[in-house]
């Protein structure tokens, strides 16, 4: 039997295809949320979700488990590049020209079926979780209330807040590598 | 049959991750943390003046040299510009430290790029600065000045600037004791000397900020006119994930009745300020939640405030001359000898005034896996004006860089005029491949 590496050890992994397994694993959910904060601008997603995987290719030796998830390592650096494009106008490249990443080049209306499918995959993963977890991912990873203002209006503590969300994000990690 | 771009990225990716194996090493040319020399003989001195900095009143406080600019003397047409006279006001709010002793204050300037800037640090007898404590100033435990021309291009000053038509909240902009940011990168100083520091402009309808302390939430009033707010909070644990922070910038409203949509980033985990009150005429109301005032503020519809307006190519000419570098530069940029830079010449179709357009080039290789690169030419251009730029990085003619394009666009300042009809252009482009030497 073997045992999957959890987001964290491929992080720290140090190789090639750790990080490209951590992309596969993780990028829907960082899509989501760069969707839920960018608007509906496909072009604009995939430029911050470029930039936000470069970044942490280039920083991964910073990342310390100690202090969070990988997953939250990876919202940390998403959101900080979103409000950073909003403060400059256009989304920084910096980390994709260090590492010599060309643009990726595409059609909107091609962009947008396909996030329309993923979308509705995502939906569904989403969908197949139990509703507390559901909730507290939605609110919390997607639409990013405050752990306590979830927790005061759920009516439950703050740790249970976060338990259920990373609950929710494990089992979502463990539907899209089951998805072939 | 065209690939999905989610598993281009991917791909791109794992090849970028196997160049950075092969090379052995990370390509992050970000600051580290710098290590911080404690020099022994002074220990017991420090102790003493810091000591009496921090947490003993504000007399007998000794000062020392002014924070210096790293960048060099500030020039009024370029960068950030300079302050404008009479531009700079230090603003009478004042905020306690955790530990006590001298307060902490922003100051506001105004600059001839256009800028709104604000300053943030301690405050002695009515002026802006920061303490020669945690490893600044080499522990010297006195006050240095900051300041109003320290602004464009330092990482040693608590800084944000926007242009006058944005309101701002900035979160989380991490500062130890001294006044001085902490670089978000390298070993973390211990919890004990950081703060979290929060501040923003809300503009003139903002009445009040609500925040997150360890003891709950808490209300204060903002500056009268700017909407001027400043938090100071002790950092409960060092090592929480840390990133640096960011503001939330947005048009102010022309409507007087809808407040600027601050909202995006009240109640996150890292921003403490969790909700804005506004006073809107006869309507006093909130953003965000855990205000006094329950009434909700009327919004308008969240736009994220990019250009949607296609760019249109110019063409212009541009003319390119290869300036040799030194070997000493060429051993430098890991390129052989000989290595040039590029002095690229055009003529500007629109005039840049301010800090709020600008002319931008970039570079791009055809060769497989050549980096992009690209720089902003930061300075006021007249219209008509014959623009001269020196690269900012070197070339070898003998590698790829022979097929480079170098490409020029002009920004227009549609961040400080939303309503602007000036679209993005595509300036010109030319090949170094044909520049003359």
């Amino acid at each position: 039997m073997s045992i999957e590496p959890s987001d964290e050890e491929l992080l720290a992994g140090g190789h090639a295809e750790d990080f490209g397994a951590l992309y596969e694993r993780t990028y829907p959910l960082i899509r989501a949320y760069l969707r839920r904060r960018a608007g509906a601008r496909p072009d604009l997603v995939l430029d911050l979700l470029a930039e936000t995987f470069a970044r942490a290719l280039e920083r991964r030796e910073q990342f310390d488990p100690q202090r969070g998830s990988a997953v939250a390592w990876l919202l940390g650096i998403a959101k900080h590049l979103l409000l950073d494009s909003m403060r400059r106008g256009r989304v920084a490249d910096e980390s994709r020209r260090r590492l010599g990443m060309e643009r990726i080049q595409v059609e909107d209306d091609q962009l947008e079926l396909i996030e329309r499918e993923s979308d509705s995959e995502l939906q569904r993963a989403l969908n197949r979780l139990p509703g507390e977890q559901r909730e507290a991912v939605e609110r919390r990873v997607l639409q990013e209330d405050a752990y306590a203002a979830i927790a005061e209006q759920v009516g439950c503590s703050e740790q249970v807040v976060r338990k259920r969300v990373s609950r929710g994000l494990s089992a979502l990690r463990r539907t899209s590598e089951e998805t072939p | 049959m065209t690939r999905d771009p989610y598993s281009i990225l991917g791909a791109q990716l794992t090849a970028a991750a196997e160049r950075q194996e092969a090379r052995g090493g990370l390509t992050s040319r970000a600051r580290a943390w710098r290590p911080r020399r404690v020099n022994a003989p002074l220990v017991a001195a420090v102790v003493v003046l810091a000591g009496g900095a921090i947490a003993a009143a504000a007399t007998g406080v000794l000062t020392g040299s002014p924070v210096s600019n790293p960048a060099g003397p500030p020039v009024p047409q370029a960068g950030y510009g300079v302050p404008e006279a009479g531009g700079s006001d230090l603003l009478a709010l004042r905020v306690a430290d955790p530990e006590g002793g001298l307060p902490w204050g922003m100051r506001i300037v105004h600059t001839t790029r256009g800028l709104v800037c604000v300053q943030v640090g301690r405050v002695y007898r009515e002026q802006l600065g920061q303490l020669g404590v945690d490893g600044v100033f080499h522990d010297d435990g006195r006050f240095h000045r900051l300041g109003s021309n320290v602004l464009y291009g330092t990482s040693e000053a608590i800084i944000q600037c926007v242009l006058p038509s944005q309101s701002f909240s900035y979160e989380d902009a991490s500062a130890d004791r001294s006044g001085d940011p902490v670089p978000t990168e390298g070993v973390r100083p211990p919890a004990r000397e950081l703060r979290s520091i929060s501040f923003g402009l809300l503009g003139s309808h903002a009445a009040s900020v609500t925040y997150r302390t360890r003891s709950g939430l808490r209300t204060e009033p903002v500056s009268r006119g700017t909407g001027a707010y400043l938090i100071v909070e002790p950092v409960a644990q060092a090592g929480r994930q840390f990133e640096p922070g960011g503001a939330v910038l947005v048009p102010v409203s022309q409507h007087a009745a809808i407040p600027p949509a601050l909202d995006l980033r009240l109640g996150v985990e890292g921003n403490p300020v969790s909700a804005i009150t506004y006073r809107l005429g006869s309507l006093t109301c909130t953003t965000g939640f855990g205000a006094p005032v329950s009434t909700p503020c009327p919004t308008s519809r969240r736009t994220v405030p990019f250009s949607r307006k296609a760019a249109h190519y110019l063409n212009e000419p541009l003319h390119l001359t290869l300036v040799k570098d030194t070997p000493a530069v060429c051993r430098a940029a890991f390129l052989n000898d000989p290595c040039y830079r590029v002095l690229l010449q055009f003529k500007a179709p629109y005039a840049v005034t301010n800090a709020a357009s600008e002319y931008t080039v970039e570079a791009r290789a055809n060769c497989p896996n050549a980096p992009v690169s690209g720089w902003s030419i930061e300075r006021d251009i007249k219209r008509g004006q014959t623009v001269k730029e020196l690269s900012t990085s070197s070339f070898s003619p003998s590698a790829c860089a022979a097929t480079e394009t170098l490409q020029v666009h002009y920004q227009p300042a549609w961040l400080a005029e939303p309503q602007s009809t000036l679209r993005p252009s595509i300036v010109g482009t030319a090949r170094l491949g044909g520049a003359s030497r």
